[in-house]
């Protein structure tokens, strides 16, 4: 069980370490919030500095970073300067929307990946495995943004799907039933260019983790011992796979959040991404640090998560 | 009449040379056959070739009989039903051989049900039987419920042998069964070996490439090189050709003048981490004595684990001892670094085991015999190169040959560029580390016989450091045993001729 | 062996194209035509209106169309033959050194636009060569942050091992904790919203690059660590060796192959990070050209439907990506049956 702890506790000084790492790198930024108001010649500069010493910018960076983890860990996170509200107001809707897409996607990625990864594995080296092999690589070189834009390119067209928000605006009259329907309509689009972004390069690597466990010297040896074949798949080939399989899982989370940053952006999702994003360009620092934590939140406790997997999957890991 | 009959086996990978090459041979029921020959003369693959084991593209020629049926061209069903429960395999790696993720007992009893109809609660008590069989006694329970990786070298071993006869086959095929287990648990799974023959009756193929064991085992011995049997049959004999010149020259010389003298070597590994403690601490040597006589050729034997390696490589200043003394000559170099100690590096220096790892691939052969001259900054790149020249000519290699890469060489020929690259420095002491494993019986022969022509000529004296006993016998002059980071015999004894140790 | 030379080929006519791209491209990239927003793609014409054929291609002036106010339309009345080696616009070749000479061009008032022109009327193919410096010198100078901080971490850590070893370890793992978009961002902000300059640029891109350098430096790590080991480097300590021999005869020829590799999947990524942030807004500032920013008129609904020529930069995007998976996959087992 301590090992369990140790992963826990080893957690938590990541995160603390992410924390001072994202609030030394917005340190480095020239400028604040005020800084676009700054130039604007009507607003005199007494008001500016008035305004920054009322939100406390102008105490030291060590002072403020103090500040901020104190509150942080108390569930203040901070004020955002451009929504004119808690931090918190704003980014816990958006981090479950952001979630509503990603877990989900995740998902069907994986319960699609697998079978036809083994699938191919088991026909490897012939045309089917081939032209799979080929498929993949091209679309592993797709950008997820090109994806993201011709999907949204055919809901165009096609008309069959909403383009854009969560909801259609008539949203709160329609029973509970519709509205589910409404939000997977919604949800479609963004769903799919998820699960298109990151299922080739899934499909390669359970192929490939497959292929390298029926590979390997114990499969040779079980079948020496005249074990039948569809019997040394399921007892043998599929547990030695599973420990390089989760471990990937575990690092896909880092990718699928990454990726869905850019896909809420592209197809207006309501998620952490265009909050993000707009948080950004207008300096709103509370902000840009909270996403930044809880995108690092997710992707350590996803990690967690793999790991302690892993643990229950590999004898060999509770030595 | 025999169990086995095996006429003119040929196997080869597809745009090959044939593996095994029009092979016959024959094994009674109750027998137990020796196969022997050098690493890489298909012993394995005939092995495989026997249950069809081999991919799919190989091409397989001649037959293979077995208690009367043919077993060559059958279809795969058919084999499945003849592998482990009539013939079985006993793997050379038995970290390999068992799957990581499934306990001891869970794999011996999918071997059961592949081939038995039974409850699960028949093969689970067959599995257990056939743990008693192999000599786990009372801690067969905590072995069926361990996983591979909580059991020992020697332990799995017998474990493979577990499987393999769970369901009474006539015939094992035993490939390399204790090629990488230490001096006791070879022992014991030998004389297992021998016990399920005499009470079962069950026949063995044992492939080994050692022939103590087999000499020891198989009741009589097939020899394997490239592909074909040699000889039909060999009597068990022990040669050992290199004794009677080794011991008659230097028992002549038979000095009690020492060259390195070691007291009292104490290392230990540890292992530490930024956080957290860090992994158990390792004690290699114990407090380990040695006297190296000046001109002897000193073996140093003991089984894996022993502190052998850790003990030439502190001599060789490779590591640095915690306590104890070494002193050469009179002159104690534990506790010296840096460049006070580099005259002391040239005067000993280490051959090692694999010569493909010991020499950079990238490497042509005469940056490696000239290294240790560019290291130290000694001659022109044109002296370097003419020191080279003699120096590959010393060994037996052409000097043309050195802009060749050790690829381009045989195993024996690097491990002779390797000698080269040592003498280099005019060693006083070389440190052969298992210098001989890996080679087959013919190139040893020829490296020991270079070694001895180098001992006089250069003055050399010579540490053998091997876990093979018969290699010591026939090459040493003196013999040292080390266990459990001691040295048991510090002053270490003469070999009498054609002694086994 | 032929396939590896014909991707490489291909990779590097394509780094050509877009090195020379001052001449190849027939305009400048910032100069704008009003008068001609989202014009297509100009037909090259072998065969004029009255059934002649011509060797030299020719294009037509485009007009807008009476009819519908949001297409043009062909004015046959005058031909213009495309020229070679004409004088256009001037363009650095060199800092300092101008030219004004032109792969290819027609006389005014018409305009050979192969791939179209966007909203402000600028020349879509000038912009996607100049664009391309942008975004392909980005992914090269990035990589090359990336790698030469791997590269030194990577070989202190598996060197040196120990204390050195873990600490470095750590924060590599705190640099992969961060999902690698939002790393960029958070570097992002922390460099001033406009970058007008040259030099601001090249700042962004280097922080990238040198954001990134966790992954290369936990893979050369490992190949240092091994290499360590071996028994050669034993060998050449016993000779009196000392880290800086090691290092250089051979530790770090045994990671040039990982640094290859890594290379060949790391500009890539950085090209389309660099694209992915100009397409937000995040990128070089305007008017400076690069494929994320043309990319980014798609975000608007009608040209995403109606101007598939603006698409282009994205087509270029997949080429390069692909040409450099290709050829590293390809060297990648080349030394793979190498080393066996």
């Amino acid at each position: 069980m301590t090992v369990v702890a140790r992963r826990i506790a080893s957690s938590i000084v990541m995160l603390f370490a992410v924390s001072v790492l994202s609030f030394g790198v917005l340190e480095l930024a020239p400028g604040d919030f005020f800084i676009e108001m700054q130039i604007d010649a009507h607003v005199g500069s007494q008001t500016v500095e008035g305004l920054r010493t009322q939100y406390g910018l102008t105490q030291s960076p060590v002072v403020r970073y103090v500040q901020w983890l104190r509150s942080f860990v108390q569930g203040d996170l901070g004020f955002s300067l451009a929504h004119r509200a808690p931090v918190s107001t704003v980014i816990w809707t958006r981090a479950a929307n952001t979630l509503l897409l990603t877990v989900p996607a995740m998902l069907v990625t994986w319960c699609l990946a697998l079978p036809l990864g083994i699938w191919i594995a088991r026909h490897r080296n012939r045309w089917v495995d081939r032209i799979c092999g080929g498929v993949t690589s091209t679309l592993v070189a797709l950008p997820d943004l090109l994806v993201a834009l011709l999907l949204l390119l055919l809901a165009l067209r096609t008309g069959l799907f909403p383009t854009g928000g969560m909801f259609s605006p008539d949203a709160n009259e329609l029973s509970v039933g519709s509205r589910l329907l409404d939000l997977g309509r919604h949800a479609f689009l963004p769903l799919c260019a998820l699960i298109a972004t990151t299922l080739p390069a899934v499909v390669r690597h359970v192929r490939a983790s497959v292929i390298e466990a029926a590979e390997a010297p114990a499969v040779q040896a079980a079948r020496a011992y005249g074990i039948a074949r569809t019997r040394i798949t399921s007892r043998y080939v599929l547990p030695l796979a599973a420990n390089p399989l989760v471990s990937l899982a575990g690092l896909s989370i880092a990718t699928l959040l990454s990726t869905s940053l850019l896909i809420e952006v592209v197809m207006s999702w309501p998620g952490l991404g265009p909050l993000l994003v707009e948080a950004l360009l207008a300096k709103d620092v509370h902000v840009v640090l909270s996403a930044s934590m809880l995108a690092s939140a997710l992707l350590v406790i996803g990690n967690l998560a793999a790991d302690l997997a892993l643990y229950a999957v590999d004898p060999r890991i509770r030595v | 009449m025999s169990l086995l009959r095996v006429t003119n086996l040929s196997v080869s990978f597809p745009e090959r040379p044939p593996v095994v090459d029009g092979v016959s041979l024959s094994i009674d029921a109750g027998e137990i056959v020796g196969l022997s020959g050098p690493s890489g003369c298909g012993k394995t693959t005939l092995a495989l070739s026997l249950i069809g084991l081999l991919p799919a593209d190989t091409q397989v020629s001649g037959s293979i009989s077995f208690d009367g049926r043919e077993l060559r061209g059958l279809q795969e069903a058919d084999l499945e039903s003849i592998r482990g429960a009539r013939i079985g395999l006993v793997f050379q790696e038995s970290a390999l051989a068992l799957s990581p993720v499934l306990t001891i007992g869970a794999q011996i009893v999918e071997v059961v049900k592949a081939h038995a109809q039974c409850s699960h609660e028949e093969a689970v008590a067959r599995a257990r039987q056939a743990l008693v069989d192999v000599g786990f006694g009372e801690e067969r329970e905590r072995i069926f419920n361990a996983y591979p990786h909580e059991l020992s070298g020697g332990q799995r071993q017998r474990v493979l042998i577990a499987q393999a006869i769970v369901c009474r086959p006539a015939l094992v095929i035993a490939d390399e069964p204790v090629a990488s287990l230490d001096y006791d648990s070879r022992a014991d799974v030998l004389a297992l070996i021998r016990s399920l023959n005499e009470q079962s009756g069950t026949s063995f193929l044992l492939i080994s490439h050692s022939a103590e064991v087999l000499d020891s085992t198989a009741d009589r011995v097939i020899e394997m090189r490239a592909g074909a049997v040699t000889e039909a049959t060999r009597q068990p004999t022990v040669s050992f050709p290199l004794a009677s010149r080794a011991s008659k020259v230097d028992r002549a010389f038979g000095s009690r003048d020492v060259l390195v003298e070691v007291t009292g070597l104490t290392k230990t590994y540890q292992r530490r981490r930024l956080f957290g403690k860090g992994e158990p601490a390792v004690e290699a040597l114990k407090g380990a004595d040695l006297s190296i006589a000046r001109g002897s050729i000193l073996g140093l034997a003991g089984r894996s684990g022993c502190g052998k390696s850790t003990l030439a490589r502190c001599i060789a200043s490779l590591e640095s001892a915690d306590a104890g003394t070494i002193a050469i000559e009179g002159t104690d170099i534990a506790q010296l670094r840096g460049r006070a100690l580099l005259p002391y590096r040239n005067d000993i220096q280490v051959i090692f085991q694999d010569s493909a790892a010991a020499l950079n691939p990238r490497f042509t052969a005469l940056d490696v015999v000239s290294e240790a001259m560019v290291i130290q900054n000694i001659g022109t790149p044109a002296e370097q190169r003419d020191v080279s020249a003699a120096l590959m000519t010393l060994v037996g290699l052409s000097p043309d040959r050195l802009g060749s890469r050790p690829i381009e060489f045989s195993g024996g020929e690097r491990q002779r560029l390797a000698i080269a690259r040592a003498l280099v420095s005019s060693p006083r002491l070389l440190i052969l580390d298992e210098a001989f494993s890996g080679l087959d019986l013919a190139t040893r022969e020829r490296i020991m016989h270079l070694l001895i022509e180098l001992k006089t000529t250069q003055g050399l004296t010579y540490v053998c450091i091997s876990h093979d006993t018969d290699l010591l016998t026939s090459f040493a002059t003196h013999i040292a045993v080390m266990d459990d980071g001691r040295v048991e015999k510090p002053h270490p004894v003469l070999v009498p001729q054609g002694a086994v140790a | 062996m032929k396939r590896l030379g014909l991707i490489a080929s291909v990779l590097a006519s394509l780094h050509l194209l877009v090195l020379l791209a001052g001449f190849v491209a027939p305009y400048d990239p910032v100069e704008q035509t009003r008068t001609l927003p989202f014009a297509p793609p100009a037909h090259l014409h072998f065969v004029d209106s009255r059934g002649q054929f011509h060797l030299r291609p020719f294009v037509y002036a485009l007009v807008p169309d009476s009819e519908n106010f949001e297409s043009y339309v062909e004015d046959t009345t005058q031909r213009f033959p495309v020229q070679f080696m004409v004088s256009g616009s001037a363009y650095n070749v060199l800092p300092g050194l101008e030219s004004r000479l032109h792969l290819f061009g027609v006389h005014a008032p018409a305009r050979v636009s192969l791939l179209g022109t966007d909203g402000l009327g600028r020349d879509v193919l000038s912009r996607l060569l100049h664009g391309g410096r942008m975004s392909i010198g980005a992914g090269l100078i990035a990589t090359l942050c990336a790698l030469l901080v791997g590269m030194g971490l990577g070989t202190l850590a598996g060197f040196f091992g120990g204390r050195v070893d873990a600490a470095v370890m750590r924060l590599a793992d705190l640099f992969m904790a961060v999902p690698w978009l939002y790393l960029l961002f958070a570097v992002r902000a922390a460099l001033p919203l406009h970058l007008d300059t040259r030099a601001t640029f090249l700042l962004l891109v280097a922080v990238l690059g040198i954001v990134g350098w966790a992954r290369p430096a936990r893979m050369i790590r490992g190949i240092v660590l091994s290499a360590r080991e071996r028994t050669f480097v034993t060998a050449a300590r016993g000779f009196g060796a000392r880290a800086p021999y090691l290092l250089k005869r051979h530790i770090v020829p045994q990671t040039l192959g990982v640094v290859l590799t890594q290379a060949g999947l790391l500009v890539p990524q950085y090209i389309l990070a660099e694209v992915t942030l100009s397409f937000l807004g995040l990128g070089v500032g305007e008017p400076t050209p690069s494929w994320g920013a043309m990319l980014g008129s798609l975000q608007q609904y009608s040209v995403l439907t109606s101007y598939w020529w603006m698409f282009t930069p994205a087509i270029a995007l997949v080429a390069v990506a692909i040409s450099y998976y290709a050829l590293t996959s390809m060297v990648h087992e080349r030394m793979r049956l190498a080393a066996s």
